[in-house]
């Protein structure tokens, strides 16, 4: 359940910015879906949407842990703090040396569903403004 | 000449009028062509106005199109939809709201176009050219007096003709994709689309048509999945947002007014029709 994982191996702070990968599926004519960030009442947190800590990843590195025509947006750690998320560093092994730079927005299971939407929403809106690679079908 | 059949079925003995009465009539009543000039309008007025549509023959917009209830549709008999339609010439632009609508196909070409405006192009410019006469009192009366008329808003019938046509085929061809999904198309264990899913979203697609064609608005309209086997319709238009969730038969809907804002003013559970309240309050 949420919260029960190993304290994190580094810290985020308030000036972080963060990168998502982006299913193309969640990307039609230029417009971001809100599936990008699909929020579930029952998420653990290691469930939760999976991002990157941009000061320790490059751009090129995260998007070779995406998938095939995945594109990448980035957006600041604010937009979830200011939604009442929390952005939980968690290790991630299959990132080889950028192990550390990945990261899980969690928070949002106690929300109700209108909520979650709206925050999943909001999300979307801030990660539209700052698309870095476009998906390709 | 010969009237256009289908053209023919519609037409009653009260309702078909010599020109020139109808130009002595709207003498009468004041109503001149050129001062329809906000609201009617020659192609040349419209240089972009020429729009192609290449359809196949199993294409369903025009059955679509019939299918609504103000709205008639006409097809010559033999026209050919395995070639391009091309909607080439606006015989009038001023569509009322909730208005009497004409689309009417000559050959191979489609003519789309108010049926009140048509009428007067074709009294006085002759753009029918006396061939074809389709007199709807219900038009008539629509048109209202001059003061009314220029208060009407005017809408470019062919850019809302091709809105609508590139909107349902990107809906439609979004949608068969999206059934095709198999499970774990998210890279992780999200199911693929369900029937039951997929025909409600058909639904809902032929209600956002309804209301872009009720409401003459085009309104945005995009289709993705959620890894839970659901489909999303997100809408837009103006300052609103609406989201259109399909789970099985279950309709879930969620707006927001202004785009900027977070919270959202209300979620309702529906069926596909009840979506049509919301999608009208979209366009508003």
């Amino acid at each position: 359940m949420a919260g029960e994982i190993a304290s994190p191996a580094v810290t985020v702070s308030s000036t972080d910015s963060l990168y998502r990968g982006i299913n193309p599926l969640f990307y039609d004519q230029g417009q971001l879906m809100s599936g990008v960030f699909f929020l579930k009442k029952k998420d653990t947190t290691e469930e939760g949407p999976s991002v990157g800590i941009t000061r320790l990843i490059p751009l090129t590195n995260f998007q070779s842990y995406m998938g095939a025509g995945w594109g990448v947006g980035e957006l600041a750690i604010s937009v979830p703090h200011s939604l009442s998320l929390t952005v939980h560093p968690l290790s991630e092994p299959a990132w080889g040396v950028h192990a550390d730079a990945h990261a899980v927005i969690t928070g949002y299971q106690t929300l109700t569903n209108t909520k979650r939407t709206d925050v999943a929403r909001a999300l979307r809106n801030a990660l539209q403004k700052k698309i870095l690679v476009k998906p390709t079908k | 000449m010969s009237l256009n059949p289908v053209l023919l079925n519609g037409l009653r003995s009260n309702q078909v009028k010599e020109p020139v009465e109808f130009k002595e009539r709207f003498t009468a009543l004041g109503y001149r062509s050129r001062k329809f000039a906000n609201f009617t309008r020659e192609v040349n007025d419209f240089p972009n106005a020429t729009v192609s549509i290449t359809i196949g023959g199993s294409a369903g917009w025009i059955e679509q199109l019939a299918g609504l209830t103000n709205v008639s549709v006409g097809v010559v008999s033999g026209t050919n939809f395995e070639n391009k339609i091309s909607v080439n010439q606006v015989v009038g632009t001023g569509i009322f709201s909730e208005g009497a609508k004409g689309i009417v196909a000559f050959g191979q070409a489609a003519y789309i176009g108010s049926i009140g405006a048509a009428v007067l192009e074709g009294l006085d410019l002759g753009s029918l050219g006396g061939n074809v006469l389709y007199a709807n009192p219900e038009a008539m009366t629509l048109m209202g007096n001059v003061q009314q008329i220029t208060m009407v808003e005017p809408v470019d019938s062919a850019k809302l003709a091709q809105h609508i046509v590139l909107q349902e085929y990107s809906l439609s061809a979004q949608l068969r994709r999206l059934r095709k999904l198999q499970a774990g198309w998210d890279g992780d264990v999200a199911p693929g689309i369900s029937d039951v899913t997929g025909n409600m979203a058909e639904e809902v697609i032929q209600e956002v048509q309804r209301v872009t064609l009720s409401r003459l608005a085009t309104l945005t309209t995009h289709l993705a999945p959620l890894p839970d086997g659901s489909l999303r319709f997100e809408c837009t238009h103006s300052n609103k947002e609406l989201f259109i969730t399909i789970s099985d038969k279950a309709v879930e809907i969620q707006a927001w007014q202004p785009l900027d804002a977070v919270e959202s003013f209300g979620y309702w559970k529906t069926d596909a029709a009840g979506a049509r309240e919301h999608l009208e309050w979209l366009v508003k």
